[in-house]
């Protein structure tokens, strides 16, 4: 969609350029020109004009809250039909000049052309008869993925109005630093049923509300558009892929709440398995057929590895950081993925060792700080990837206040936070630190500035200095937001974390060490 | 995006780009045929620049370095082309057809790129337009070919441009696949069509109608002709007539190639003293018209006495029908003989008004009007000694052809003056006298009709081609129909309920609906709705997954694909099924 920046330039343009041509066309007193050329344009040019004011007023009566100022419908030509009025001008006075036929030519014909353009644009494609009765649907499949999947978006159009001459563009971008998706129909697909699939690449952690897309008409020859529109909005969620984490044992701590349950020496008389009779419901895999024959009756084994009293952890997810959402960059995004990861890693792991572990983080329906237990059985956690999928920054509720202060002694309270601090009031918690610097990627590039090439292939609309000026700007903001965020992340309050774990990446698991 | 995608994307605007360059060109050169001193360097100028700039195009150079290396290539080619007068055309066809080549291919500048194929085109227009600021046939007809050209290549542009929006940007993009379309209504070719043809009309109707008031004329000084007014007496011989310089007018354009129009005399020359001559040998020029219709000047050559001709006489004896101005003419004795001759007492006065052609040296003899006549005046009238004022131009009136005198070995054809007629009153012109070198246009410059007869030849040959291969649609639609249902040869069971199928889905495609990419038969029944193409459907599943298929299946496939045939096709309505007759292919 063209740029709204310089609207008023371009709404002018359709008045200036031709008053100018007039002009400087008319000086000749040409009596010919009085008669045929200067009315026939004229004519056409006060058609057009008066199309797009009624579509104006129109526009405006239809939706009289529109915050929009009121000559926004008079801006119908694109970059493109800007240059071809503003370069008919130029003829036209060049040929005022020098007298040359082809300027003449020139000058008409770009003139005619942009005029009858706009006209037909604002006859055809102004209002919302196009978007009556159509049915607009977007999705993101698979609607609930996982962390890493691969995402496709699918629009189904039904019942657009493209008219003759005119194409149907569509843009939006899914995710918030995902690909942007490009769409154009041509008038082929007017009131026609169509299916188009873009490819959004691997899913970010989230739940997502993907902002519309914006559609708009443009004709054929990208001399002018009619007013963009917004539609299909698409929900979708994409759970936490929990991380493989090595070490997670060392959460428990020096001998491991788990110690009584192992036997640590066995003699050799010593049976392996300690047993007991048989209760109904047991694994039968559990018989122990010797000693059941021995004792006439069903023994079963009991596995060493199952602890006589489960050691529990409360897993705590610190999210609270101001201002993260208002950061340009994409490190803060990528920090909390992999807080989540390591989260819901070290749960898992953790689980598996058996101890109990409790989730908390600051992700309630309301936003208030919700707690899942990780359940014990294997692909039962869907509730706590849920929990992991709606996290976020967050600063209504700060860390003290999902740390238990009534916890029973037995229960280990782990942080996994990026910003260890001190906390005022609370008792002992465990720290795993996930470094910033660790987690996160660079920022991409400022864009070279192209002197000699282009930076991309002659023609394309990207080329032009005011994108190319904002492009910059922007990826110069990311970085700029990147260093704040950095400095924030690296901002340390003196807490002593000798003892406490830290979270690193190695080999695409995540290797908890202890910090000496 | 592949080097092979920016190509695909690229080729198109190229073609058309080209189309229109090569066009102009050729238009040109049929025009100037004979003319290679002019058209040679034209043709090396637009093709060389057009192929730089739309090399350094592609190659995605800044517009500021392809400007130095379009300048520094002018200037290093320069020397190497020894090509006389024709360097200058050469470059100044080979910088703008290399800028707006470059141009071509850019962001915004479409309009800017047309222009020197404009010029080109111009050229031609110009050369073969009839009447100044309203073209006729042809030139109107390539106008208006040059403004369909024009939205011929927006549209390239755009759709290039709708390429590369969707493929390059500065922010990552998603790979989309292809559109999808699972249902259509039928016709909206004939309303792209219609559309297509209500731009053109206009464009060609504004371009036609609203462009040529607009042009600008240029005076050009044309050959002399003999004026009417009293004669002059002088130093030297002085000619029967005064004579008077003529100016013809083009439409200016960039290149100065174009071809005069409209010879009209100007001022008198400026006589020097001369004196009566008698018996002397005067050099005179008669004007006249050539068969073609054509101006014709019939040119006398001074001899005889010895006497030298005045610069008068001179000026005359350079008048040579078809000459080009600028280059040089021939001198007076250079001037071919007459090959017929007779006198025209009542325009010259000679013998005493006798009718009696001398054919003897000293008389006036006439000659075919397409080529000079050696005159020689034997009785010229008294001059008086110091000239007088010149009189206001005036070309003698037409002067109807005499018979031709015994002596003649041909009869004359009918003279007329070109310019006797009074000239309708002409649009103010700007730009003064233009260059003196600009050529005279004759019948063999204009653009000939051939051409266009041709070009009309070869485009209703098209358009005749087109028709007859919408007309056999419908006849290849009955025999595709026929074999699906009975085939024309044996085929196997399964081919045969493949066959069936394909005659469900012709009759689902008359309604608009059409199969998705990865949509199985069962799912398209569903979604279709149509009577029998749910059975359908399962027994082609049933033959996909090689369950074993009787007969009797077959009977009921085809019978079930006869039923959603006609079902989705009644449903359709008229319009859609008439449109199904001419749609290929069918599914």
């Amino acid at each position: 969609m063209p740029s709204t920046t310089h609207r008023e330039l371009r709404i002018a343009t359709l008045m200036a350029a031709p008053a100018i041509a007039a002009i400087a066309s008319l000086s000749e007193r040409n009596a010919q020109i009085l008669h045929t050329t200067a009315p026939v344009l004229g004519m056409l040019w006060l058609c057009a004009a008066a199309a797009l004011v009624v579509r104006a007023v129109q526009a405006r009566r239809q939706s009289p809250a529109d915050l929009r100022p009121p000559w926004h419908p008079l801006d119908v030509l694109t970059a493109t039909g800007t240059a071809v009025l503003w370069i008919s001008a130029t003829a036209l006075v060049g040929f005022a000049v020098t007298g040359w036929a082809s300027l003449s030519v020139l000058g008409v014909l770009g003139l005619g052309a942009v005029f009858v353009a706009v006209l037909w644009t604002a006859i055809a494609a102004g209002g919302d008869a196009s978007w009556r009765g159509a049915t607009i649907a977007r999705t993101i499949v698979p609607e609930i993925s996982v962390e890493g999947d691969p995402l496709r978006e699918q629009l189904r159009l039904a019942g657009i109005r493209i008219p003759a001459g005119m194409r149907l563009f569509a843009t939006g971008r899914a995710l918030p630093f995902g690909p942007v998706t490009r769409y154009a129909v041509g008038s082929e697909g007017s009131r026609a049923e169509l299916c188009q699939t873009s490819e959004l690449g691997a899913a970010v952690r989230g739940e997502h509300c993907a902002p519309p897309l914006v559609f708009w008409l443009g004709d054929v020859l990208g001399l002018t558009h009619a007013p963009a529109v917004e539609h299909g909005e698409a929900r979708f969620s994409v759970l936490p892929r929990p991380a493989v984490v090595d070490g997670a044992r060392a959460v428990l701590g020096a001998g491991g709440d788990d110690a009584p349950s192992r036997q640590t020496q066995r003699q050799p008389t010593e049976g392996t398995f300690r047993i007991r009779d048989y209760a109904a419901g047991d694994d039968t895999r559990r018989i122990h057929w010797v000693r059941s024959l021995q004792a006439h009756r069903l023994v079963v084994r009991l596995p060493d590895e199952i602890p006589q009293a489960e050691p529990a952890v409360r897993l705590i997810l610190d999210t609270e950081l101001w201002g993260a959402e208002a950061m340009a960059c994409r490190a803060p995004g990528e920090l909390l993925d992999a807080l989540v990861r390591v989260w819901l890693g070290v749960a898992r792991a953790l689980t598996e060792t058996g101890t109990r572990v409790t989730l908390i983080a600051a992700a309630g329906p309301t936003g208030g700080p919700a707690a899942v237990d990780w359940p014990t059985a294997p692909h039962s956690s869907r509730e706590a990837l849920r929990l992991g999928g709606r996290v976020a920054w967050q600063t209504t509720v700060p860390l003290g206040a999902l740390i238990a202060t009534d916890a029973a002694p037995a229960v280990r309270q782990v942080v996994v936070s990026s910003r260890p601090r001190t906390l005022v009031s609370s008792p002992e918690v465990a720290w795993i630190v996930v470094p910033e610097a660790a987690w996160t990627s660079a920022e991409p590039a400022l864009p070279a500035p192209a002197r000699i090439r282009l930076p991309f292939p002659s023609g394309s609309a990207d080329n032009r200095l005011g994108r190319r000026r904002r492009a910059r700007e922007r990826s110069q903001e990311m970085r700029n937001d990147r260093t704040i965020f950095r400095h924030v992340m690296s901002c340390t309050d003196g807490t002593p974390l000798a003892g406490e774990l830290l979270a690193r990446p190695r080999r695409g698991r995540v290797a908890l060490e202890v910090i000496p | 995006m592949t080097q092979a995608q920016r190509s695909q994307l690229a080729a198109r605007v190229v073609g058309v780009y080209w189309l229109m360059l090569l066009g102009g060109l050729v238009l040109f050169t049929v025009a100037r045929i004979d003319d290679t001193t002019v058209v040679v360097p034209l043709w090396v100028g637009a093709i060389g620049g057009t192929l730089l700039g739309q090399y350094l195009a592609l190659h995605d150079l800044r517009s500021w370095l392809a400007a130095v290396i379009i300048a520094a290539a002018a200037l290093y080619c320069e020397p190497l082309l020894p090509l006389g007068n024709a360097t200058a055309q050469l470059w100044q066809a080979f910088l703008p057809a290399a800028l707006c080549g470059f141009w071509s291919l850019g962001d915004r500048a479409g309009l800017a790129a047309t222009w020197f194929p404009a010029v080109l085109w111009m050229l031609a227009i110009l050369d073969g337009n009839d009447a100044r600021l309203a073209p006729d046939g042809p030139a109107a007809v390539l106008l208006g070919g040059f403004a369909v050209l024009f939205v011929w290549f927006l549209h390239a542009r755009e759709s290039r441009r709708i390429g590369l929006w969707r493929s390059v940007a500065a922010e990552p993009l998603a790979p989309a696949q292809p559109i999808e379309v699972l249902r259509e209504p039928p016709g909206r070719q004939l309303a792209r069509v219609a559309w297509g043809v209500s731009t053109g009309a206009i464009t060609v109707a504004i371009t036609v109608w609203l462009v040529p008031p607009l042009w600008q004329t240029e005076e050009l000084v044309g050959p002399a002709v003999q004026i009417d007014g009293a004669p002059a007496g002088c130093v030297p011989c002085c000619p029967l007539h005064p004579t008077a310089r003529t100016q013809t007018a083009r439409i200016k354009e960039y290149l100065g190639l174009g071809l005069g129009h409209d010879a009209h005399p100007t001022a008198p020359l400026d006589e020097l003293a001369c004196r009566a001559c008698d018996g002397a040998a005067a050099v005179i020029t008669v004007p006249g018209i050539a068969a073609d219709g054509e101006p014709a000047i019939a040119v006398a050559s001074a001899a005889g006495t010895g006497d030298v001709a005045s610069p008068g006489a001179r000026d005359l004896a350079r008048t040579d029908r078809g000459s080009s101005i600028g280059t040089p003419l021939a001198e007076p004795d250079a001037v071919a003989p007459a090959t017929a001759a007779w006198t025209d007492p009542g325009s010259l006065d000679l013998a005493g008004g006798s009718p009696a052609p001398p054919a003897v040296p000293g008389s006036l003899s006439w000659t075919d009007p397409g080529a000079p006549i050696e005159t020689t005046a034997s009785d010229l009238p008294p001059i008086s000694a110091a000239p007088e004022p010149p009189l206001p131009p005036q070309i003698a009136p037409p002067r109807p052809p005499a018979p031709p005198p015994s002596t003649t070995t041909a009869a004359p054809a009918p003279i007329s003056p070109p310019a006797a007629a009074p000239q309708p009153p002409q649009p103010p012109s700007r730009g003064g006298t233009g260059p003196p070198g600009a050529p005279h246009r004759t019948a063999t410059d204009t653009l000939g009709t051939s051409v266009l007869r041709w070009l009309a030849l070869i485009l209703g040959g098209a358009v005749v081609l087109h028709g007859v291969r919408l007309a056999l649609r419908p006849l290849r639609r009955l025999v595709h129909l026929r074999h699906l249902r009975r085939p024309f040869w044996s085929e196997t069971l399964d081919q045969r309920v493949s066959n069936a199928w394909q005659l469900a889905l012709i009759g689902l495609r008359d309604a608009g609906w059409r199969p998705g990419a990865t949509e199985a038969p069962a799912q398209l029944a569903r979604r279709a709705g149509v009577v029998g193409l749910d059975r359908c459907a399962a027994i082609l599943e049933r033959a996909r997954h090689g369950v074993g298929l009787d007969a009797g299946d077959l009977a009921d496939m085809q019978a079930s694909a006869d039923l959603a045939y006609g079902a989705a096709r009644t449903g359709a309505g008229r319009f859609a099924r008439a449109v199904g007759w001419l749609r290929w292919p069918l599914t």
